[in-house]
């Protein structure tokens, strides 16, 4: 699903992200990306949906090299990839449904495919009931859960997880959790980078560690350490 | 094109809710540089008009009586001949001072439908050799006592005063319009800007959910055009206000000395199509340079 062969990143200032990575990630893993700050974690990640692009090297998503992907092409590789972060990244001014149904309208799927799906995936997330709330009236965990039905409304193949425990309590990130994990058993690929040891110690799922750009690490049912 | 017309418009209406008064700021001052601009183009066609008779060189026009005589027509043609002090001359006929009328006056149906090509006097447009005023009148007086002459009306200062005052307050109605133009186009770049900025978050999130670079780029380029659109086509009744006040200000004596100081209106309709093509030129030249610096997608 996902391959980097000797990819390389070095920001201005010869800043190096990333050094020479090479890995593969397969269809339906739950991978661990682990590491100290500025090891190069988010940078992996940015790559992954051409956020940014490599100085060296060659990524294959989905079976196609993006490097050679022309602009008007990324869109479509972005919505076989789901993105959730840190800081959820919701819209404020419309309501939990309409953030879902945002992700679809900009891609232009039919009304009638908006209104089955929104709240099917609503469901899914538990918010069912918090559909017509605005995000500063639900908690952390709760504004979390709407940004994973955003993010995977779409049945995207890949799903992007950027610290998304970060900014919640150890008994929410349980739940939300427990949620990628169900997501991940749908067949969707997960990468999630975390400095959380206890979520990666307890769900013993695939661990690459990246140290000042490089893979120091690479193990299946893995630890933080 | 993967977007629904619905949904490009919430967004727009979204954005214009967001910088309401940045949009209606800007839109005025499109709109006030639409008018300077369109004005100065009115006010040229309005001279053009009055002192169409007067191009071409001519000083002074004598015109006989409607019903005035071969021989006495042939009279001031042979005086016209054999003065050395004329250069040359045209004859205009009953006829073609009709159409000349029914064009001066296209605006006015009263006025064209009270005379007759019979009414119309038939006159000589003379050309001297020296555009000197002192000249000019001493030969125009010539030709009052004449048998057959109605009138003699000359191309006095008046005439030259109204041609080149004119084609200067053009000059500061171009200059100052293309000042505010600039100032309109840097105003518009600047609300594009203000209102990426201010919808960032929408932008991060259609980026990273596919939205393709012309869904998300399309409700920012409508937004810039529909300022310089809205701003250039409100100047139309501004424009018709300013045709009126001209026409008070020539109102006089319209046959003789200039025809109507007003802009015939199918021009200042003309005038305002321009305007409101150039607002929604510039609107969109500036939006989408705004977009290319700032919108990265």
């Amino acid at each position: 699903m996902i391959k980097l062969e000797n990819v390389s990143k070095v920001y201005k200032g010869d800043v190096v992200a990333l050094r020479n990575i090479t890995c593969e990630i397969q269809k339906g893993e739950f991978v661990f990306l682990v590491g100290p700050s500025g090891s190069g974690k988010s940078t992996f990640m940015r790559l992954l949906n051409k956020e940014e692009s490599p100085d060296n090297g060659v990524i294959y998503v989905a079976g196609k090299d993006i490097g050679r992907l022309s602009g008007w092409r990324v869109p479509f590789l972005r919505r076989n990839i789901g993105c959730i972060f840190q800081d959820f990244k919701l819209l404020d001014n419309r309501t939990v449904s309409q953030n879902v149904a945002f992700a679809l309208e900009v891609i232009g799927r039919p009304r009638h495919v908006i209104s089955t799906q929104v709240p099917a995936i609503l469901e899914l997330v538990g918010l069912s009931k918090k559909a017509d709330n605005y995000p500063e009236e639900l908690s952390g965990g709760e504004q979390q859960r709407v940004s994973i039905a955003r993010a995977f409304v779409n049945r995207p193949l890949i799903l992007l997880a950027d610290e998304p425990t970060g900014n919640l309590d150890p008994a929410t990130s349980v739940g939300i959790m427990k949620l990628l994990d169900r997501i991940n058993k749908t067949g969707t690929t997960v990468v999630m980078a975390t400095h959380d040891r206890g979520i990666v110690d307890t769900m013993r799922k695939r661990v690459i560690e990246l140290d000042s750009g490089n893979l120091a690490r690479d193990q299946a049912r893995g630890v933080y350490e | 094109m993967n977007f629904r017309i619905g949904n490009l418009f919430r967004e727009l209406s979204y954005s214009l809710r967001r910088s309401f008064s940045l949009f209606v700021g800007t839109l005025l001052t499109i709109l006030i540089s639409m008018t300077v601009l369109g004005a100065g183009l009115v006010l040229s066609a309005a001279v053009e008009t009055a002192t169409d008779r007067w191009k071409d060189g001519v000083e002074f026009i004598v015109f006989l009586n409607p019903d005035a005589s071969e021989a006495e027509k042939s009279s001031v043609t042979n005086k016209l001949n054999s003065s050395p002090e004329i250069d040359r001359f045209t004859f205009v006929d009953k006829e073609a001072a009709f159409v000349e009328f029914q064009s001066m006056f296209r605006d006015s149906d009263q006025i064209r439908e009270s005379v007759a090509v019979a009414d119309m006097p038939p006159s000589f447009r003379i050309v001297p050799e020296s555009p000197e005023s002192d000249v000019v009148e001493t030969l125009a007086d010539g030709f009052r006592d004449d048998p057959g002459v109605f009138e003699v009306v000359a191309a006095v200062d008046t005439i030259k005063d109204i041609e080149t005052g004119s084609t200067r307050i053009n000059r500061i109605f171009l200059i100052v319009g293309m000042a505010l133009l600039v100032s309109a186009l840097l105003l518009v770049y600047n609300t594009i800007r203000t209102t990426i900025f201010a919808r960032r978050r929408e932008v991060e999130v259609m980026r990273l959910v596919g939205a393709s670079n012309w869904y998300i780029r399309v409700p920012f380029m409508i937004e810039g055009t529909l300022q310089g659109l809205l701003g250039g086509a409100l100047t139309l009744p501004i424009l018709q206000l300013w045709n009126n006040v001209l026409s008070d200000i020539g109102s006089g004596d319209g046959l003789a000395l200039l025809a109507d100081l007003r802009a015939p209106d199918q021009t200042v309709i003309m005038i305002w199509l321009a305007m409101t093509a150039l607002g929604a030129v510039i609107g969109m030249v500036a939006s989408v340079v705004a977009l290319s610096r700032f919108l990265d997608v």
